[in-house]
């Protein structure tokens, strides 16, 4: 985290939580009161809540080990959503007690925690109580936002000099399937300007989940995008899918080994910067 | 027993063992991420008795 940014993170935090009267913290433009009580696409008003933290050595090899954070409530759902649980019932998962969680954060540091790593859900619906949570954490921490970059700008701007990684989730290249898939037909417009926004001050890393079936019309259109938009950014291909256990609209196999390769290709001949 | 697929709830944990051998943990947890560091490099041939050589577990830390 940058120092300055840090010293104004509780002054952020509360400029955000003014904002839930009238949340408009992502393109869903609720407009709900979360402050009393309201909850708007989220699901969440003004508490913020919590699920899981582990440290975990799997994420993109720069971040590991990484201590993830699970913030429960999403503005996006997805049709393979993996803890979608906890999106459609954010109200189960635990309250965030502040210096609870920054005990945590300390110990997981301790335990050998490169990053401290965002998550959810979607982070991007609880940035005032995030941004609280980083006042209080050691301005060295490098802080990772795991997020699906759906989100307005006065969010990007609150969280400038504070999240040191982007981690961005981008997850569709057509509006069609990102209507079907994602529920947003906004979806790609906002989250590749949010990328470039992020690019500006902060390290990127673009992280595409292969969705089998979906490499021409999702895979390619993202891959030629960054290549023409934002070369320098990192690409992560996640190539291990897990399809929902209901039928749906989500691809219902796994990746398999052609795809996999044939996406690698794709990137590769776009002269990407690919990690893993 | 239901045919319908069983929706996890909030707390649930799920593992999934595929026709080809593979296990698979869905957004574990921490003791969920630990038994996946076990068993990777871990194999079930099934000509022989309970055999373990080559890695077939995987996990998807991150949420999809």
């Amino acid at each position: 985290m940058k120092e300055n940014a840090h010293r104004e993170a509780l002054e952020r935090s509360r400029a955000m939580r003014d904002t839930l009267r009238d949340c408009r913290l992502c393109p869903r433009q609720c407009g709900v009161d979360r402050l009393h009580g309201q909850k708007g696409y989220c699901g969440l008003d003004a508490t913020v809540r919590w699920f899981r933290e582990m440290l975990y050595g799997r994420e993109e090899t720069p971040l590991n080990p990484s201590h993830q954070v699970y913030f429960a409530g999403c503005n996006l759902r997805c049709a393979f959503c993996s803890v979608e649980e906890w999106n459609l019932q954010p109200e189960a998962a635990q309250p965030m007690d502040r210096q609870e969680l920054l005990a945590v954060i300390q110990r997981r540091r301790q335990q050998g925690a490169r990053t401290l790593n965002l998550l959810g859900g979607e982070p991007a619906v609880s940035v005032h109580g995030i941004l609280e949570l980083l006042a209080g954490v050691d301005v060295r921490t490098t802080v990772v936002w795991n997020s699906n970059m759906y989100y307005t700008e006065p969010v990007a701007q609150a969280l400038v000099g504070l999240a040191d990684v982007y981690l961005a989730d981008l997850k569709c290249g057509d509006p069609v399937c990102a209507e079907r898939l994602l529920g947003a037909t906004d979806y790609i417009e906002v989250v590749r300007a949010n990328i470039l926004r992020a690019r500006q001050v902060g390290d990127v890393i673009v992280r595409h989940v292969i969705l089998p079936g979906h490499l021409d019309c999702c895979l390619r259109p993202t891959l030629e995008w960054i290549a023409d938009q934002a070369p320098d950014v990192k690409v992560s291909l996640w190539g291990e899918y897990v399809p929902p256990a209901e039928a749906g609209s989500a691809p219902q196999g796994y990746l398999g080994p052609a795809e996999r390769e044939q996406a690698l290709r794709m990137a590769g001949d776009l002269e990407l910067h690919l990690i893993e | 027993m239901t045919m319908k697929s069983y929706k996890r709830r909030p707390g649930d944990l799920e593992i999934r063992l595929l026709k080809d051998g593979r296990v698979v943990f869905v957004s574990p947890d921490q003791g969920l991420v630990e038994v996946a560091r076990d068993l990777e490099g871990c194999r079930v041939d099934p000509d022989k008795e309970r055999t373990w050589d080559d890695t077939q577990a995987t996990s998807t830390g991150s949420p999809q």
